[in-house]
């Protein structure tokens, strides 16, 4: 009976990875008492080791992570076709900030921010920039108080638009409406 | 029992909810810097990609994702859910959960109030706490 018991349990544990009613094939039905301590090694195995293959096949859904989860495929193709990034509504900055993009400012701005050379900065409706904008072109339909440069660029101010302080501009728009109180200097000659 | 686990991986995210990554605002793109500080209203989402350097408040509701090109340096950094993929220096406190990805790599403090999920290979230096520990 016990040589018996003990064979069950050396077929048992190689066969760990089998699923369990192996184990109660081996062992014939006149062991009640011992089946129970067999049965519990091969099912208390499998969550004990499930760190490692955890690991293993997380390796194996990174690299297809690109392709396999929808969401992280939305926000990287997101980010690889950024032309344009936005400071949302509800969003305060204070400080300094440089884009190599165009900028959108749905949101405050408190401070500078610089956009490339061949960059628009936006101020939309409800956005609100307070300091220094510098970028080729800009468009204030949005509040803006301070140092606005287009170095060589357009200019340009919706209707709603609220400006103050000193503007420099290569070209300049100003639709009807347009509340603008600043300096205008032109820099460059447009192209 | 491992297809849950299978799935799970292939979301990427296992406790951040992945909506919250679908509807961020990219603030900072990469080859983007900005110093200063952050302040959001409730529910907002955003995503860093570049560099940057100061504090983040974001209101309830509010995420932060920092992404694995990312470069954060923050004295602060508050919101309600955390996932980093990115380098982090400083202090951050999830108010529900923050999630360390496998590329992360945090040097600093960690406060959250609920959940921690650390993925196998993240790095981390520095102090984990939580507030349910505080007697």
């Amino acid at each position: 009976m016990q040589q018996n018991n003990a064979t069950a349990t050396l077929a048992s544990t190689p066969g760990a990875a089998t699923p369990p009613p192996a184990g109660t094939q081996m062992g014939h039905a006149s062991q009640p008492s011992s089946e129970p301590q067999l049965q519990e090694v091969p099912v208390s195995v499998p969550p004990r080791m499930l760190l490692v293959p955890a690991a293993g096949t997380q390796k194996t859904a990174t690299a297809e992570t690109p392709s396999a989860s929808p969401a992280a495929a939305r926000t990287l193709t997101a980010a690889a076709a950024v032309q344009e990034c936005a400071i949302p509504e509800g969003l305060k900055f204070t400080g300094e900030a440089t884009f190599p993009c165009n900028v959108r400012i749905l949101g405050k701005v408190e401070g500078s921010i610089r956009a490339g050379s061949t960059n628009t900065i936006t101020v939309a409706p409800g956005g609100n920039i307070k300091g220094k904008a510098t970028a080729q072109n800009l468009r204030i339909e949005g509040a803006a108080d301070g140092e606005m440069c287009a170095a060589g660029g357009l200019a340009s101010f919706g209707a709603k638009a609220v400006c103050k302080g000193q503007v420099s501009y290569g070209r300049i728009a100003i639709e009807e409406g347009a509340d603008i109180e600043a300096s205008m200097k032109k820099t460059a000659a447009a192209a | 029992m491992m297809n849950n686990h299978a799935e799970m991986n292939a979301l990427k995210m296992r406790l951040v909810p992945t909506e919250k990554a679908a509807q961020t605002a990219n603030i900072v793109p990469k080859g983007a810097t900005m110093i200063g500080n952050t302040e959001a209203s409730e529910n907002l989402n955003i995503r860093i990609d570049g560099e940057y350097e100061g504090t983040i408040n974001m209101m309830r509701g509010g995420s932060v994702y920092i992404s694995a090109d990312a470069t954060v340096s923050t004295e602060k950094l508050i919101a309600d859910y955390i996932y980093v993929e990115g380098t982090v220096k400083g202090n951050l406190h999830a108010r529900v959960a923050i999630e360390l990805s496998q590329t992360a790599k945090v040097n600093g403090s960690i406060r959250y109030d609920k959940d921690l999920d650390i993925h196998p290979g993240a790095k981390v230096s520095g102090q984990i706490s939580t507030s349910e520990t505080d007697d």
